[in-house]
């Protein structure tokens, strides 16, 4: 192997490694987004122990 | 304009329509208070039961774990503050209903469903009924809370939870008030009616530099347990480490945490531990009969075990806890 053909293919892996993280970079974007904004799962249901308060508001 | 009182914590915080407890996970809506985190949890591992810590309970086993988001308390040096100083909308949350928790836990081949991380008084409800239906799978309950918590919901609790994990964070009002905005008082009668009420009681002390690491302060706690719940409740000393609003102290001591160590043996506690410092004598559990060494631990590692039938192996002292 010369070293013409290994600079050839040292700059198709970093090509292919530039390429790769263009494409994957918004994508971990995407799914980083997805972790942090507010999850649909919350789903109220009745709680045990309360009651009407004392503290009734004056006036 | 309508208020409700929570009645769960000893906060009792009044809500106005709209407005959520201090916990984050309690909401007043439509005239009704609602629990915000059923079935949604936004932690779930397993963890060696060690790590609870439960040194008496079925040791080198698996605890499912599971958290939801919230907590009725807010210590400064919080371990878990990213999901405990949260509401739920800001955690990422599974389904996972309490049928669910218990499959898994199943074909985890966990023996136990430990309920901790966040303070789990504040998902209740979620508790409770996975719970039941735990125990009706042979499944071991485990609370890991601080006890800040009304008689009733507790009292009513009991019965389906087997061992507890009781955080005694200190033995003054003062450093309840400064250090967790909470308070003492509740938390001693908390653990008392747990133990009265048939669950395993073990608890950790987490000695902070120039917050709670006096002598004095050790020794009136290490009394306390002995004179009020026991010399054979375990009492674990963890040391600190700088986590969240309290990363400008150092971390504590080794020195400390073996004179407090030996402030627990002195007193006539049973069992004393040293934890976050793996390797020390003080992972391992000793007879308090004849001394031998019967669990040999490094962190939550478990090495040797002389607990044979609840007994010591050598003299056949009754070793309290859940051994099998
Ligand atoms: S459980 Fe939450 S809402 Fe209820 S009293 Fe405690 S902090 Fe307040």
């Amino acid at each position: 192997m010369t070293n013409k053909q290994l600079n050839r293919r040292t700059f198709l892996k970093y090509l292919n490694g530039m390429l790769t993280g263009a494409i994957l970079l918004p994508l971990t974007r995407l799914f980083q987004e997805n972790k942090t904004t507010p999850n649909t799962t919350v789903k109220p249901k009745e709680a045990k122990y309360y009651g009407p308060s004392n503290d009734e508001l004056a006036g | 304009m309508k208020i409700i009182e929570c009645q769960l914590c000893k906060r009792k915080c009044n809500l106005i329509e709209g407005q959520r407890g201090d916990c984050r996970v309690r909401l007043h809506l439509d005239g009704k208070l609602q629990t915000l985190v059923y079935g949604n949890p936004c932690s779930v591992h397993i963890d060696p039961i060690e790590k609870k810590p439960l040194f008496h309970v079925l040791p080198a086993t698996g605890a499912f774990s599971i958290a939801t988001a919230g907590c009725n308390m807010h210590c400064k040096y919080c371990q878990n503050w990213q999901i405990s100083q949260r509401p739920p909308e800001e955690t990422h949350n599974y389904d996972l209903p309490p049928d669910r928790v218990v499959a898994e836990t199943l074909k985890a081949n966990c023996k136990s469903i430990a309920y901790t991380y966040s303070d789990p008084i504040i998902f209740y409800e979620y508790m409770y009924d996975t719970a039941e239906i735990a125990h009706k799978h042979n499944l071991l309950n485990l609370m890991i809370t601080a006890g800040f918590i009304e008689e009733k919901p507790l009292l009513d609790l009991c019965p389906h939870i087997d061992a507890a994990n009781v955080d005694l964070k200190g033995i003054t009002e003062e450093y309840y008030q400064k250090m967790c905005s909470s308070e003492l008082a509740p938390v001693l009668h908390a653990i008392e009616t747990m133990k009265k009420n048939g669950v395993w009681v073990e608890l950790t002390n987490l000695i902070i530099p120039t917050w709670n690491d006096s002598e004095k302060d050790i020794r009136t706690l290490c009394r306390w347990v002995k004179d009020t719940v026991g010399p054979d409740v375990p009492l674990h000393f963890s040391r600190f480490w700088p986590r969240h609003l309290l990363k400008n102290l150092p971390p504590t001591p080794v020195e400390t945490m073996e004179l407090a160590w030996n402030i627990a043996k002195s007193e006539g506690l049973h069992y004393a531990y040293v934890g976050n410092v793996p390797g020390h004598d003080g992972n391992s559990t000793f007879c308090p009969n004849d001394g031998k060494l019967l669990i040999k631990r490094i962190g939550y590692q478990i090495l040797e075990n002389h607990v044979v039938d609840g007994k010591c192996e050598f003299c056949k002292t009754e070793i309290l806890g859940i051994w099998s």
